[in-house]
């Protein structure tokens, strides 16, 4: 059975990050990738629209309310599903590859992920997350998770 | 090796005898006085001899021979005949049957005939452990410079008297199926099939048929009966890896086959005997897994009699050198290139590398440098560009390390660097020799 690989990451511009080097790492050890993308849900929710969708609900406009909540969130994951595709499409991957999209924090988002896909052998978290202590609390990380992980970074004088 | 023997035969003073005489000899016989309930029998049990008479009530034994050859091809038959039959017996013979037999018969005329069958039976099963453990390689070179995993050899040259279960724990890609076949091949069981299987790629059901064999028609789809790895495995090894994937039913009958040393065939009545040693291996930490319940205990101390961890290879760095010069004198010769040597900026390179994936990896990294390189030595053009632009590092939740257990490590790196010199690692480490003394023999 082929290995496969968690290539945990954060949804923004700097997404595919680190991906260069899970691809190679998914051709050397044969395995197959997954993309978990998060996104904080502080970039969903846009203080104007949750204002909007206030003032949509006083006035006994649920339905509307709930739309313009979800409106950025399904933006976002459209957008984030269409660069997922390109970077599978670019990598050679696309029969290999699966991603998934979640909103909230990291820790919650990878322990349900894992529990719920048990074949995972590595989980990589990319350079974005890596560095971000607010993102990623590492000591809290190996409490939750039970799978070998592998933390990516960039030393500042390589280039991308 | 035990056969299971079906009498079919209605005079009861050559039942009786011939029981008494096989059984005495250790083989496991059922009779019936017809070839109907002969028939009726073999559907519901395994044998692997028949003995039948040409003359019988109702369905007699020519009948019984076809019906037997139609159904089930493996089983060996034997005909007795009355001295006026004896062309039919030529003719069962031509059609396949193992042997024929007039009476009166002497016993032990029919003893030589069923040895003949059991020498047989021994070689086709040998014939199947050599096809299903093709391609599993006798090849158990293992590099170890690293004290670590010279702890490793250590170990599996203590046990290579002993015939006890072993467990390997370690993360993918560190070898443990190498240790294994090092453990069988350096074994009192060498001579004997050594076997694997990969418990994550089967589903329960697939798995249990794989491990124990199956019947006919013990299933859908089970259009002939199937020995199972345990059979063929028979006084060899066979290697269980991903054990943990093992579901918490089928991990109840493997349990109750390292108790009782015997198994069935799914959908099989009789017990058949286990003469098996078992090497199992796991990349995850299974005492979080009993802690949880999701791995038996008792199985887990009955397989867990020596207990053997691989380290990764991050954590032996002193293996990388010579592995990558062995994983190079390898693969150079199979792709038949002049590439003697790994230049110092590659192993500098290499050295610097945290290898998540560990030796499969490195074998796998020196494999296409060798297909890249146009030079006599690897140079770092050949190697890949990502594990030269990111830095990886590596935490296995389940090997966290407490500081003491560090210290004691870290003592041993330095011994091992002043080889075993302890005044002098003592100094080394600023510490006094009972300071150290008493790290390194800290448990």
């Amino acid at each position: 059975m082929r290995e496969k690989l968690l290539f945990v990451t954060k949804g923004g511009k700097d997404f595919d990050n680190g991906f260069s080097y899970v691809a190679e790492l998914a051709r050397t050890l044969k395995a197959d990738v997954s993309i978990l993308m998060i996104y904080n849900r502080r970039v969903i929710d846009a203080y104007e629209d949750i204002m909007t969708a206030a003032v949509f609900a006083e006035a006994g406009e649920f339905h509307t309310a709930k739309d313009i909540l979800h409106e950025k969130e399904n933006e976002l994951k459209a957008a984030a599903e269409q660069n997922l595709k390109e970077l599978s499409i670019t990598y050679g991957m696309s029969s290999d590859i699966d991603y998934h999209i979640r909103i909230g924090d990291v820790l919650s988002n990878l322990n349900e992920f894992q529990k719920n896909t048990p074949n995972i052998n590595m989980i990589l978290i990319s350079p974005s997350l890596s560095k971000s202590k607010k993102e990623i609390d590492l000591n809290k990380l190996i409490k939750k998770i039970s799978k070998p992980i592998v933390t990516i970074s960039q030393p500042a004088q390589a280039g991308a | 090796m035990a056969i299971n023997i079906l009498i079919a035969e209605d005079e009861e003073i050559t039942v009786k005898h011939l029981v008494y005489a096989l059984e005495d000899e250790g083989y496991s016989v059922t009779s019936v006085n017809n070839g109907a309930d002969a028939f009726k029998k073999i559907q519901q049990e395994s044998f692997d001899l028949l003995i039948a008479d040409i003359k019988m009530p109702g369905m007699d034994g020519l009948t019984l021979f076809n019906k037997v050859k139609d159904n089930y091809p493996a089983m060996e038959v034997i005909i007795v005949t009355g001295f006026g039959s004896i062309q039919s017996a030529v003719d069962v013979m031509r059609k396949g049957a193992a042997d024929y037999i007039t009476k009166p018969f002497n016993v032990d005329e029919i003893l030589l005939k069923i040895d003949k069958i059991k020498e047989i039976k021994r070689l086709e099963k040998e014939n199947m452990a050599l096809k299903v453990s093709l391609g599993l390689g006798r090849d158990t070179s293992i590099v170890a410079k690293s004290l670590m995993m010279k702890k490793v050899i250590e170990i599996i040259s203590s046990i290579m008297n002993s015939d006890c279960n072993v467990l390997l724990t370690g993360e993918s890609g560190v070898g443990k199926g190498m240790v294994a076949k090092l453990i069988h091949y350096s074994g009192l069981r060498k001579d004997s099939p050594f076997l694997a299987v990969n418990c994550a790629t089967f589903t329960e059901e697939l798995l249990a048929s794989e491990l124990f064999g199956h019947e006919k028609g013990a299933f859908t789809g089970a259009i002939a009966k199937k020995q199972g790895l345990i059979d063929i495995a028979h006084k060899g090894s066979l290697f269980l890896d991903e054990i943990a994937e093992m579901s918490p039913s089928l991990q109840a009958k493997f349990l109750k086959v390292l108790e009782d040393r015997e198994f069935m065939r799914v959908g099989g009545v009789k017990p058949i005997k286990a003469d098996v040693r078992f090497i199992a291996a796991t990349n995850q930490n299974i005492n979080v897994l009993v802690s949880d319940g999701r791995f038996r205990e008792d199985l887990y101390y009955r397989l867990n009699v020596m207990d053997i961890y691989i380290p990764p290879l991050r954590e032996r760095r002193e293996d990388i050198v010579p592995l990558s010069k062995h994983f190079l004198n390898k693969q150079a010769r199979k792709a038949n290139k002049k590439i003697k040597d790994i230049s110092k900026e590659s192993l500098e390179v290499l050295m610097s590398y945290g290898f998540p994936g560990n030796v499969r990896e490195l074998e796998n990294i020196i494999e296409r440098a060798v297909i890249l390189e146009k030079t006599s030595q690897i140079t770092p053009a050949s190697l890949p560009q990502t594990i030269k632009l990111f830095q990886v590092e590596s935490i296995d939740p389940n090997r966290i390390k407490k500081l003491n257990e560090i210290g004691k490590d870290y003592a041993e790196k330095v011994l091992e660097h002043v080889e075993g010199n302890k005044s002098k690692a003592a100094e080394m480490l600023g510490i006094s020799r009972t300071s150290l003394w008493r790290i390194l023999n800290n448990n």
